[in-house]
């Protein structure tokens, strides 16, 4: 007869507020097979663990259930308890009275009731528990980093610093992100390009870096410290070893009015080209859909009548005057299968899409620009090379007007929350208007002023004091065009006024939003997002870079927007993670997989088909045919067991027996 | 463009939770939802004719300050959905001053006859026709107002032309028409 | 032919005949016939749901219960098509509007009903190409200011039509007419509705302003779709312009009126006024020869370029003549040397 110990948790007043647990410690000790039973205000606590191992001892328990919150909390933390006490850590069940029971009932006798039939399942279940041990395997010491903004840069270089080898996969033809086109940073004004540049040069050189720029995560499979990974490497047209990058290809191209993405399309790029001029890798891409050599058909499927001439491809230039003989118009999308031991998702963010604030004319009125077209504009190396010029007419604006909070703190529109950047940045940017023209009036209409960070008040402070950027507290109605100029429609509602103003040009603080593709790779991934898009954490406080699926992590703006300080934080921390991880030469792994009792084996293989994780093989032995999990492989989902006619899969851990006797305990009172 | 005169008088000395409850219940719209950004007032058409501006309503009316009742602001607004349509919380403060007019009427707060007079008139007309008769609510109108002569050079030859016609249509089924307005009290003085 | 219910509303059956008039008779032109809501009642307008929501919300409900027999209601007014879709979406739960309406003997059937303004109903009959062949005289040329106001396309939540800030249907219904719609920027700014009785110095300042931006956009002619506007925006500019600061005057008129014009429909039943058909007719004929100018300009043009390709082609022969005949004494030079030679 199992002698199971029942250990009631009064979580402060969080489960005792609502639950009698006196009497649930009570009632419990009648349960068949409960030897023992009590209460205890912090079970988790150093006293309250020390509690149970000395009821565990000298009560001789052979298996235990705890009462408290969710075993998402503290399952880990009792199991060592108990582990401590002499007994498998595997001979616990956790009956969770407080998500489940405390926190969602208001009545406090129906509560007492519900805990009451959660413990006797608990208690159930447990008495048919087996002790198990973990296996082992080994970590695959390599971290994949997809992204290589100012996050996926500084992860990889932090990870590569500790000496382990690091893949960074990014999706376009350079690293840099959305880092690389901002002009100064906030709140020193310093230049990006400046300090982002060196480090991308770094990630370029760093031997135990290994770059995969233009190219895209396609699956994921495997487990932490085991995961398979398929890279589709797309095809750059340029062979990578050959080119020196001298650039050649590019001015001789034909093809020259195609919108720059990273001058967020304000100006053109060609068919072969490098995003920027810091780009690294510095080899040039050929875009597939622009080129006319790859745009016309190919001469060997055409067919042509005898004498006739086959047509030939056009242009080519780029080849012609290659002098490395790098392009290769032959080159297809590569597929590179890797094992990762850890993988980090630096995939970044968007600026919101300002074309749904008709109100505002964004996409219509061509003065009315975003906040990132302001920053290629006032950079040296953008479209007006750092000229701030109305688009419309390219002449200087007299009066420019900021509006803050576009795409943020806005319900009607989807995105209730703070971007967390947007004040700082318009402070940033008025600041550089009135540097470049100081002529110009500069207005910023603005709900609050959200500036939590080391000197970032006092920056806000600086472009209303020194630069004489006039601040109005009101959020803008409407902005239409009239004469040749904007009217701004808005209160001053501090002031109580009215406010039409005329401006030459009106930048949107655009806000941030989650890239829709990351929610993709999450998919892909089998990782949550939250109901924006951006990555869920495992916990917000204590474990902020963790994501739920072990082994995977998250840093900078895919998990909510932040600034760069932040981002390069997140990135550090997501490093020392790592690094946590390949300390160790050897992971547990979890001992509740799928076992099959080839005695009761039919070899019927509907288990082999149903696992997700391709887990399952038929294996023979003397004649007889029977399925067999491969432990390392098995991710403990339980599919099988459900497909399983015979009844010869079983869950450890979670057998049958033990899932129906825990139904049971609750049925028969 | 003039400026809202903002004629709030009074002291905050508490939040009087149970006008602010009511003024929820009738509108409809949630108070707290509103964080005073100020987009409704900058969009409103009317409210630089008025004495506070559309923000101060819903402020007002957060913190159940009666002086909200005694506003032009409450009376004017003509429904025209500026303020909903852009309104980053969809709240729609047309409807908080709908509500708020409603309790001005009844506390005896009324700070605009006429515009109580083109709404009451406007149903009564409804009410014992069934359908509008212009030109009797245009004379109704100028009763209220005092005001005779303003319009006589649109209406007079309007008249002449046979638009604001003597005579109105008056629906068949008045009588169950009627029963549409039993129940509710204002409606059916 | 399709059928819809017809709810004209009280404005149109008194200062706004020549709406009513040109609706009907510009729908009934495309095929589509409008059956008249019988004993229709005032749907509550702007001003019942200030007194109470859920009486307003159940009288504009009557017309609905009196239209579910015949189908879909064409409003042509903003405000009356507002308040139906109000109370149409009231009545789509089972809740107490429908109640008290079943308690005074009117039956709505949920879904039997979608409610029209008259824009959408043009807009759809444009978008289907109900107006193929029916334009027989063209409003060229004419540049028209299409005036939405607030109620047509919001609050959007029940309005359900078009862009809130930057509706574009009466412009392309206008464009199918022939005419050129203008870009301006007070499309949907509000001209204060009934408050022309309430508060004249605010609703005339609010009216003025609409009226200079479709100035300024240099229209000929304002298109509108509600008569509580067309009140408003047509009468008094005399007054503006003296006091309001309105640069000069402008016709307004219904949208209808304009598409009347264009297919030709007699002016008794459309209510056009001479100066503004005078002016249609000038603007045409500018038109007509602007771009007659235009189709000269550019045959001239094309004459230019086949008479320079004619001057260069012959050149061309004659310096290839040269070169052959050079080419063929070199040749036999060539022979002569080659001949030497060997």
């Amino acid at each position: 007869m199992a002698r199971v110990g029942v250990f009631i948790c009064h979580c402060g007043s969080n489960i005792a507020g609502k639950v009698d647990v006196e009497a649930v410690a009570r009632e419990s000790a009648s349960i068949p097979g409960v030897a023992y039973s009590s209460h205890n205000k912090y079970s988790c606590s150093e006293a309250g663990q020390k509690t149970i191992i000395d009821a565990i001892k000298e009560n001789r328990l052979d298996r235990v259930v705890i009462g408290a919150c969710s075993p998402k909390m503290h399952e880990n933390t009792f199991r060592n308890t108990i582990r401590q006490a002499g007994l498998n850590p595997y001979m616990l069940e956790i009956a969770n009275l407080r998500e489940h029971v405390s926190w969602v009932t208001e009545d406090r006798d129906a509560a007492t009731r519900k805990a009451l039939d959660l413990v006797r399942s608990a208690v159930g279940k447990v008495a048919f528990a087996k002790p198990l041990t973990p296996g082992k395997v080994p970590v695959e010491k390599r971290a994949l980093i997809i992204g290589g903004g100012i996050a996926g840069i500084q992860a990889a270089l932090d990870i590569a610093g500790m000496g382990y080898e690091v893949v960074l996969v990014e999706r376009e033809p350079s690293i840099g992100g959305r880092m690389a086109q901002l002009d100064k940073t906030f709140p020193t004004l310093d230049c990006s390009a400046c300090i982002l540049s060196p480090r991308m040069v770094d990630v370029a050189q760093n031997p135990n870096i290994r770059l995969l720029s233009y190219s895209e995560v396609e699956s994921v499979g495997g487990y932490v410290g085991n995961f398979d990974v398929v890279i589709r490497k797309k095809a750059r047209y340029v062979n990578e070893s050959k080119c020196t990058g001298c650039l050649e290809c590019v001015s001789k191209c034909p093809v020259r009015k195609i919108p720059n993405e990273f001058e967020n399309g304000k100006a053109m790029r060609r068919a072969i080209y490098v995003p920027f001029a810091q780009s690294v890798p510095k080899v040039p891409v050929i875009d597939k859909n622009h080129c006319q050599y790859l745009l016309s058909p190919d001469p060997s499927t055409i067919e042509v009548k005898e004498g006739e001439r086959k047509p030939r491809r056009r242009c080519g230039a780029c080849k012609i005057v290659c002098g490395q003989d790098a392009i290769d118009f032959e080159q297809q999308d590569e597929f590179i299968k890797e094992k990762f031991g850890a993988i980090v998702l630096a995939t970044g963010f968007n600026p919101f899409d300002h074309s749904k604030y008709g109100e505002y004319g964004a996409g219509r009125i061509p003065d009315v620009i975003t906040a990132l077209d302001f920053e290629r504009m006032v950079n040296s190396s953008g479209p007006t090379e750092g000229k701030i010029l109305r688009p419309s007419n390219g002449e200087k604006p007299q009066r420019v007007v900021f509006i803050q909070c576009v795409g943020s703190r806005d319900e009607a529109k989807g995105v209730p929350y703070c971007s967390r950047i947007c004040c700082m940045f318009t402070a940033k940017q008025a600041i550089l208007t009135r540097e470049k023209l100081p002529d110009a009036e500069v207005f910023v209409f603005y709900m609050d002023i959200r500036a939590a960070g080391k000197g970032y008040e006092e920056f806000v402070r600086r472009a209303q004091m020194e630069y004489g950027a006039e601040y109005i507290r009101g959020r803008v109605s409407r902005v239409y065009e009239s004469d040749g100029r904007l009217i701004v429609k808005a209160a001053d509602t501090l002031a109580g006024l009215p406010v039409e103003m005329e401006a030459d040009l009106v930048v949107l603080a655009t806000g941030s939003v989650a890239r829709e593709d990351a929610f993709e790779l999450a998919s892909a991934i089998g990782i949550t997002t939250d109901s924006y898009g951006f990555i869920s954490e495992v916990h917000p406080k204590l474990k902020p870079v963790e994501i739920p699926r072990e082994g995977v992590f998250a840093c900078g703006a895919c998990l909510s927007p932040r600034d760069i300080p932040d981002t390069v934080a997140t990135a550090g921390a997501v490093a020392a993670k790592v690094g946590i991880l390949f300390s160790k030469d050897f992971l547990e792994s979890d001992p509740m997989v799928a076992e099959i009792d080839p005695f009761k084996c039919a070899a019927c293989g509907a288990c082999v088909a149903v696992c997700p994780y391709s887990a399952i093989t038929m294996e023979e032995f003397r004649g007889k045919k029977f399925a067999k999990v491969n432990e390392a492989m098995c991710q403990g989902c339980g599919t099988c067991t459900a497909a399983c006619r015979p009844g010869a899969a079983q869950l450890k851990g979670q057998t049958d027996e033990q899932i129906l006797r825990s139904v049971e305990a609750v049925l028969q009172w | 463009m003039r400026g809202y005169s903002m004629k709030v008088s009074g002291q905050l000395r508490s939040i009087n939770t149970h006008l602010k409850r009511e003024i929820e219940k009738l509108s409809g719209q949630k108070l707290d939802a509103c964080y005073l950004c100020g987009k409704c007032s900058a969009g409103c058409p009317v409210a630089p004719y008025q004495d506070i501006a559309p923000h101060v309503v819903m402020r007002l009316a957060q913190l159940g300050h009666k002086s909200v009742l005694e506003s032009k602001m409450i009376w004017n607004c003509v429904s025209c959905g500026t303020c909903v349509t852009r309104c980053p919380n969809n709240v729609d403060p047309a409807k908080v001053c709908e509500a708020l007019s409603r309790i001005s009427k009844r506390e005896g707060l009324v700070n605009s006859k006429v515009a109580l007079a083109l709404r009451e008139k406007f149903v009564d007309l409804i009410k014992n026709r069934g359908r509008v008769h212009e030109l009797t609510l245009v004379i109704q109108l100028k009763m209220a107002s005092g005001d005779w002569f303003s319009d006589l050079d649109v209406g007079i030859p309007m008249f002449l032309q046979g638009r604001l016609p003597i005579s109105g249509h008056r629906i068949k089924d008045l009588k169950n028409f009627k029963k549409l307005f039993e129940g509710n009290k204002e409606g059916n003085k | 032919m399709k059928t819809y219910a017809y709810y004209p509303g009280c404005s149109l059956e008194a200062s706004s005949r020549e709406y009513d008039t040109s609706v009907r008779a510009v729908f009934n032109k495309i095929g589509i016939e409008l059956k008249e809501v019988p004993d229709w009642s005032c749907c509550g307008s702007s001003q019942a749901h200030k007194i109470d929501g859920d009486m307003a919300a159940a009288i504009a409900g009557r017309n609905l219960a009196l239209a579910s027999s015949i189908g879909d209601i064409i409003a042509p007014c903003a405000s009356c098509s507002m308040s139906l879709k109000e109370a149409q979406i009231e009545l789509e739960h089972d809740g107490p509007i429908r109640r008290v309406l079943v308690e005074a003997g009117y039956e709505y059937l949920p879904g039997s009903v979608s409610v029209l303004s008259a824009v959408e109903a043009a807009y759809q009959a444009v978008e289907s190409g109900l107006f193929e062949g029916k334009i027989s005289s063209p409003l060229l040329g004419l540049k028209v200011a299409s005036y939405y106001g607030c109620l047509l396309v919001r609050p959007p939540k029940i309005a359900q039509f078009d862009d809130p800030e930057n509706p574009v249907s009466m412009d392309r219904i206008m464009e199918m007419a022939g005419a050129k719609p203008v870009e301006w920027s007070h499309k949907v700014d509000c001209c204060g509705n009934a408050y022309i009785l309430v508060d004249r110095n605010m609703t005339l300042n609010l009216v003025s302003n609409i009226l200079n931006a479709a100035v300024k956009a240099d229209a000929d002619v304002i298109a509108a779709a509600c008569p509580l506007c067309m009140q408003n925006l047509a009468e008094r500019q005399a007054q503006m312009q003296q006091r309001y600061g309105l640069k000069r005057k402008i016709p307004v008129v219904y949208f209808t009126q304009l598409i009347g014009a264009a297919m030709g429909l007699d002016n008794r039943m459309l209510g056009l006024k001479d100066d503004l058909l005078k002016l249609i007719d000038i603007r045409r004929q500018e038109e007509i020869a602007a771009r007659e100018a235009g189709r000269k300009a550019k045959e001239a043009e094309e004459r230019a370029k086949e008479a320079r390709r004619k001057a260069a082609a012959e050149k061309e022969k004659a310096a290839k003549e040269a070169k052959e005949k050079e080419s063929t004494e070199k040749e036999s030079s060539g022979t002569k040397e080659a001949g030497e030679a060997g």
